[in-house]
């Protein structure tokens, strides 16, 4: 006959057995076997199956177990140029990891202001309008007289203006070029350009600016630390394979 | 040199020290196999395993109990051991029947190779115990191993198994509770200090 009792009694004098009780738990298990007599019927039948388990002989091995070099791999040190490529491709990856945040927090952002003047920029339709208004720009920013004629003519002709390495011809564009102008001009022009800065602005035309975005020093050094990172690392890992075998 | 000494010059490559290892462990590591897969061929391979396995990841022992990380490594060898008998059966773990049945009786027990004289009380009480556990789930097989063959406490126990405290204690209890329903089954095979009479 088997002793019906809980998981938790079972659980008790089985852990009582082998001395793993709190004494506080030990001294109440104590008290209700001196009343239970199912408990403690029980009790006996564990500490009996208990010993029969400790009763079983100790198995030998039936042979030695001893490994000879064919059945292990060769535990060769580990080549020079392993903690090298690693700490290569750690750094990399750091520095990777840096300058992508230094990206996400806009330190590089020169390339945002060629993107704010072309979501100003108005089809050439436009430009066609006021060609005297954005010569009166260039003035007031000081720009030399012979771009705005020039620009003036190309814009008459209908066609797009392209970038020249001394910045664009427009006035406003001038400004938007010039570093200490980056925040102030392209959101809030000077109260004297009044319309006249907004039309000239929306009268430059659309110049072709993706080729600068490109050329962001962040993202050439993105590129180029990441590219790092995982070349390298992918050589400590061939590196190591091979010392693993 | 003692086992700390043999590990150091182990993990530098030296087989030879941990050959001599393997000599003072071989016998715990197969006795634990035996108990958890209850087939001699199966504990000798995960046996084998172990070793092969220990002396491959010895760089990730970083101290403590040198036999609780070797039977750690042996219990895990024989669950994968289980895993790949059961996916390619060979030799059934289980006596079975002319017919394919498995067979609970403890006629089974009797080793039909050995003479009635051989067949000694002990041994076929050992047998009796050992086809109760080969009943238990694994996890309880290899925690009442640990703790009742082995001779680990709890809080070894739940190391090698990497399972809590009141895990160890669970299985260890319901284990036992299923081993002493087995085992009276085997009434007449029990020595009488051992029998649990409150049933017979």
């Amino acid at each position: 006959m088997t002793i019906r009792i809980s998981h938790r009694e079972l659980e008790a004098i089985s852990a009582y057995l082998d001395g793993q009780l709190s004494p506080r738990e030990r001294a109440r298990l104590e008290s209700r076997l001196q009343v239970n007599q199912d408990l403690h019927m029980a009790l006996e039948q564990l500490r009996r199956t208990r010993a029969l388990l400790r009763s079983l002989p100790a198995m030998r091995a039936p042979r030695n177990y001893v490994l000879t070099p064919q059945m292990v791999r060769p535990r060769k040190p580990a080549p020079r140029s392993y903690p090298v490529l690693r700490l290569v491709s750690v750094m990399a990856s750091l520095l990777f990891a840096l300058v992508l945040l230094g990206d996400f927090l806009g330190l590089g952002s020169s390339r945002a202001l060629p993107q704010v003047a072309a979501v100003r920029e108005e089809p050439a339709a436009e430009v066609m309008e006021a060609p005297a208004e954005a010569g009166e720009m260039t003035v007031e920013s000081g720009a030399p007289a012979a771009e705005p004629e020039e620009a003036q003519k190309s814009m008459a002709a209908g066609e797009p203006e392209t970038p020249s390495p001394e910045g664009t011809p427009g006035g406003l564009e001038l400004l938007l070029a010039t570093p200490d102008a980056e925040l102030a001009v392209p959101l809030a022009p000077h109260p004297s350009m009044g319309l006249h800065a907004q039309a000239a602005a929306s009268a430059q035309p659309a110049p072709p600016r993706q080729a600068p975005a490109d050329l962001n020093p962040l993202r050439m050094l993105e590129v180029v630390f990441g590219v790092v990172a995982v070349l390298t690392g992918l050589a400590a890992l061939l590196v190591r394979r091979g010392v693993n075998g | 040199m003692d086992d700390l000494e043999l590990i150091v010059a182990a993990k530098q490559g030296d087989l030879e020290a941990f050959n001599r290892l393997v000599l003072a462990y071989q016998d715990i590591l197969y006795n634990q196999a035996y108990r958890v897969l209850g087939d001699g061929d199966a504990a000798d391979d995960a046996t084998q395993e172990a070793f092969i396995s220990a002396y491959n990841n010895l760089a990730s022992f970083r101290g403590g109990s040198f036999r609780a990380w070797m039977l750690r490594i042996v219990t895990n060898s024989s669950y994968d051991e289980l895993r790949r008998r059961k996916r390619r059966p060979s030799v059934p773990l289980e006596p079975v029947d002319d017919l394919g049945d498995e067979i609970e009786s403890p006629r089974w027990i009797a080793d039909p190779g050995e003479s009635p004289e051989e067949r000694t009380e002990r041994g076929e009480l050992a047998r009796a115990i050992q086809h109760c556990l080969d009943g238990l789930p694994v996890e309880f097989r290899a925690v009442i191993s640990l703790v009742d063959v082995q001779g680990l406490d709890y809080l070894e126990v739940s190391e090698v198994i990497g399972a809590p405290l009141g895990t160890v204690k669970s299985r260890l209890a319901r284990g036992r509770g299923r081993l002493r329903d087995c085992l009276q089954g085997f009434w007449e095979l029990l020595p009488a200090s051992h029998r649990l009479e409150s049933g017979h």
